[in-house]
């Protein structure tokens, strides 16, 4: 029995060092985009230290480039009044994910917002394409906050899978799917570029094929519970006096019928015209020449680096005409 | 409570140091922590469970004594069947009650005239099947004075519940594993390490080969009208290695553990898929079942005696009732008549006994022949799997059709790499190991111990990066 438990205890150090050594290999070397880690950082350890910030989806992640904000919004602006713009939308975030974040991360961690630019998209109540859950970004939480979320899990906005939590803190395990990725000494995914990364905003450049400038569908249900944390969200912030912009961001050649007959959009707008928020809409009201410009998008949905600097320019001076009247 | 859960990496150990620490002072005390720990086992699906199990076993506990305190055989005959009727009366209730009564409408039905008796709503309760078939052939090896009953109530209920091959086998004789309960065991390294490399191996082909086999499976299957011909031929193929990996690891597994708490269980695959003609494949494919129905049901009804004519009657009830037993459905019985018709050559012209040794024993290559034995047996195998996974005969039919047809020829759709490089790495390792009553028990064995521990590792890292962890529960918990 002793030899049996000797050998069996030896085998499961072995494998810790494994997991470890594993661990310190995928947490460098894995396909996950690097600019999570950032955003995150900034959270932790506030440098900007922004006053205005962008939330959504990678639309909005990868559409609004907050330094051209910057330079555009303050021209004409006191300097006590200037804004500092910072994108933390995040691929994949719902209105869930933004609620949990929101008031569990970001209000213990940074500086209330005078502004807040929300992209809302046309599936923005489509609980299958939005997958992002917080539990998935373990991995960039502080200790005291993960062992908080760990130990005190009970309350409304806390609902958290503790498997995801711990699943996703170690990237032996979160990344052990993406083995092929590590084993290539691949850092980050190359479809993000990250060394233009601005603020929270990072590009992400592919090239359009016949595939990608279609949805995959473009039928969206409304999924009652992310409409709830949607209007609970706003209902915060301008219970906050924080000031709320929504956007949708252009998207590639989707005939104007399709918006203006939508559901979700048709309830986003309701919301935005009861609490008095601004909403542009870039592929309806606002659309331009940027929404059938194939060279300006990387897929039909995502703005490319130069889409996203052209959309942006026109972006601030929209946004400055707000601002100048409030 | 799954065996590729966190629950039971937990239970495991825990059970394993107050055996063999606490509780290892004394036989009766063992077989007591077996027993509760075996309840906590089952009940952890749903309480429920356990009054169903506990009521089998009482039934079967005390028919065994009445048997044996019973001098004449009528009467021993009437206790027998008394047996028989309460087994199969809550096993035919709880399994097969709503298919007879769907039926029993349709057949009105299509009659013209309506009578609509409805269905209930029943839970089947998890590894009915295995355990009454284990309790009745204690009783009827108790008639046939094959073995004595037992008066201890706490070894008899632990020989039932015994919580490693409780829901899905070994389905153990009381012969063999009651009078393991009834002897002291003693902690033996080398069973241990037989134990553990055992669970490791199920494990492997539990959630590396069957769990990925089943998400291609399952998209093929359940989208079938979507695909070509050489896709659904795909599918099958697919489904064979889910099934033999999710059943045969889950047996790997509960013998495994078994054999950490002192425990020898039978041998319930034996390379079934290396097998050169289909009676040797069904004496090497889940061997406790065909052996039972080969004892308590063909050997009744007069086995091989008699005339031909009787023989392959006998072969066919068996095939069909074996096909019924995994599931109220027609697609079952249909899988147990094909496998039947598939026997009917071998008995006809008497070759259903020729293989009886290990393919290539010795060897590294099969002769040609056999290979081509092999071949063609794991076709018509894999071909007969899709009744056995399909939802309805239509359904099995409609797939048939299209992999009989043109569209055979053309690349197939789904073509995962991954997974077929997986399949061809845990056949060549089966292959090698074949002598073996697992593939890895003899695996690089060496006298340095590093040799042997980079092996576990490997194996295990292989299950970590390539392993599905989605929970899917062993295939065979529905029956």
């Amino acid at each position: 029995m002793k030899q049996y438990i000797k050998e069996f205890t030896i085998l499961l150090i072995l494998l810790l060092i494994i997991f470890l050594g594993m661990n310190e290999f995928q947490k460098k070397y894995n396909n996950n985009s690097g600019h999570y880690c950032k955003q995150y950082q900034e959270l932790n350890n506030p440098q900007v230290n922004a006053n205005a910030i962008i939330i959504g989806t990678s639309h909005t992640l990868h559409a609004i480039i907050p330094s051209y904000l910057n330079n555009n919004i303050n021209k004409n602006r006191n300097k006590k009044d200037n804004l500092i713009f910072y994108n933390f939308a995040f691929n994949g975030a719902n209105p869930k994910f933004y609620n949990q974040w929101y008031n569990e991360i970001f209000a213990n961690q940074y500086n209330k917002p005078k502004l807040i630019i929300m992209g809302v998209d046309w599936f923005i109540f489509e609980r299958k394409w939005l997958w992002r859950d917080l539990e998935l970004d373990s991995e960039y939480f502080t200790n005291k906050t993960f062992y908080d979320f760990w130990i005190n899990n009970k309350n409304s906005i806390r609902d958290f899978d503790r498997i995801n939590l711990i699943v996703n803190k170690f990237p032996f395990l979160k990344y052990r799917q993406d083995l092929q990725y590590s084993i290539k000494f691949q850092v980050g995914n190359p479809d993000f570029q990250n060394n233009f990364f601005d603020n929270g905003y990072v590009p992400f450049n592919k090239i359009m094929n016949e595939e990608s400038s279609k949805p995959t569908s473009i039928k969206t249900t409304i999924d009652k519970k992310q409409l709830i944390y949607f209007t609970n969200l706003i209902k915060q912030f301008t219970s906050q006096n924080i000031k709320i912009v929504f956007v949708s961001t252009p998207e590639y050649n989707i005939s104007l019928d399709f918006y203006v007959n939508l559901e979700s959009l048709r309830l986003v707008k309701n919301i935005a015209q009861i609490n008095n928020i601004e909403f542009l809409n870039y592929n309806n009201e606002l659309r331009s020449q940027i929404n059938g410009n194939e060279l300006l998008f990387s897929d039909w949905g995502h703005l490319n680096k130069k889409g996203s600097e052209e959309f942006t320019k026109i972006f601030a001076k929209d946004l400055n005409l707000i601002l100048k009247n409030n | 409570m799954l065996f590729n859960s966190i629950d039971f990496a937990i239970f495991l150990p825990l059970v394993f140091l107050l055996y063999w620490f606490i509780f290892n002072k004394s036989l009766k005390l063992q077989n007591i922590l077996i027993l509760v720990s075996s309840y906590i086992f089952y009940g952890w699906w749903d309480w429920r469970f356990l009054i169903l199990i506990f009521v089998s076993t009482l039934i079967d506990y005390t028919i065994g004594i009445l048997i044996d305190q019973e001098r004449f055989r009528s009467k021993k005959k009437i206790l027998l069947v008394l047996s028989l009727s309460a087994n199969l009366g809550i096993l035919g209730f709880f399994k097969y009650f709503n298919f007879f009564i769907d039926n029993f409408n349709q057949a009105f039905t299509l009659l013209g005239t309506s009578f609509n008796v409805s269905s209930l709503n029943l839970i089947l309760p998890v590894g009915i099947s295995f355990y009454t078939f284990q309790t009745m052939s204690y009783t009827i090896d108790v008639y046939n004075g094959k073995l004595k009953s037992t008066n201890n109530f706490i070894d008899f209920s632990a020989f039932v519940s015994f919580f490693p091959q409780l829901v899905a086998g070994p389905i153990e004789r009381a012969t063999h594993l009651l009078p393991q309960f009834q002897k002291t065991r003693k902690f033996i390294y080398q069973d241990a390490v037989y134990g553990s490399r055992q669970i490791l191996w199920g494990f492997f082909k539990k959630l590396v080969i069957a769990d990925n086999c089943a998400e291609y499976a399952n998209i093929i299957f359940n989208n079938s009208n979507d695909y070509s011909g050489s896709t659904l031929l795909l599918g099958a193929f697919f489904f064979t290695f889910q099934i033999y990996g999710d059943f045969s690891g889950y047996s790997d597994i509960a013998s495994g553990v078994s054999r950490l708490f002192g425990f020898d269980l039978m041998q319930n695959f034996n390379y079934p898929y290396f097998s050169r003609d289909i009676a040797e494949f069904w004496r090497r494919w889940h061997i406790s079942l065909s052996t039972w129905f080969r004892d308590y049901l063909y050997f009744p009804l007069g086995g091989s005696k008699g005339n031909k004519y009787n023989q392959i009657r006998n072969i066919f009830i068996v095939f069909i009732v074996s096909g019924f037993w995994h599931g109220a459905n027609w697609t079952f019985i249909f899988w147990g008549l094909l496998n039947a018709l598939y026997f009917l050559p071998l008995i006809i012209t008497n070759n259903n006994r020729k293989n009886l040794d290990i393919v290539a024993e010795g060897k590294i290559f099969p002769k040609l022949k056999d290979f081509w034995g092999i071949i063609i047996t794991f076709i018509f195998t894999n071909l007969a799997w899709i009744f056995f996974r399909a939802d309805s005969l239509s359904h099995a039919f409609s797939i048939f059709g299209k992999i009989f047809s043109k569209s055979l020829f053309v690349v197939p759709e789904i073509l995962p790499f991954k997974t077929i490089v997986l399949i061809i790495f845990f056949v060549i390792v089966e292959w090698y190991g074949r002598h073996n009553s697992f593939a890895i028990k003899e695996l690089f064995l060496s006298k340095y111990k590093i040799i042997r521990f980079c092996t576990y590792l490997f194996f295990i890292l292989v299950i970590f990066y390539f392993g599905n962890f989605k929970e899917n529960v062993f295939i065979y918990f529905q029956f």
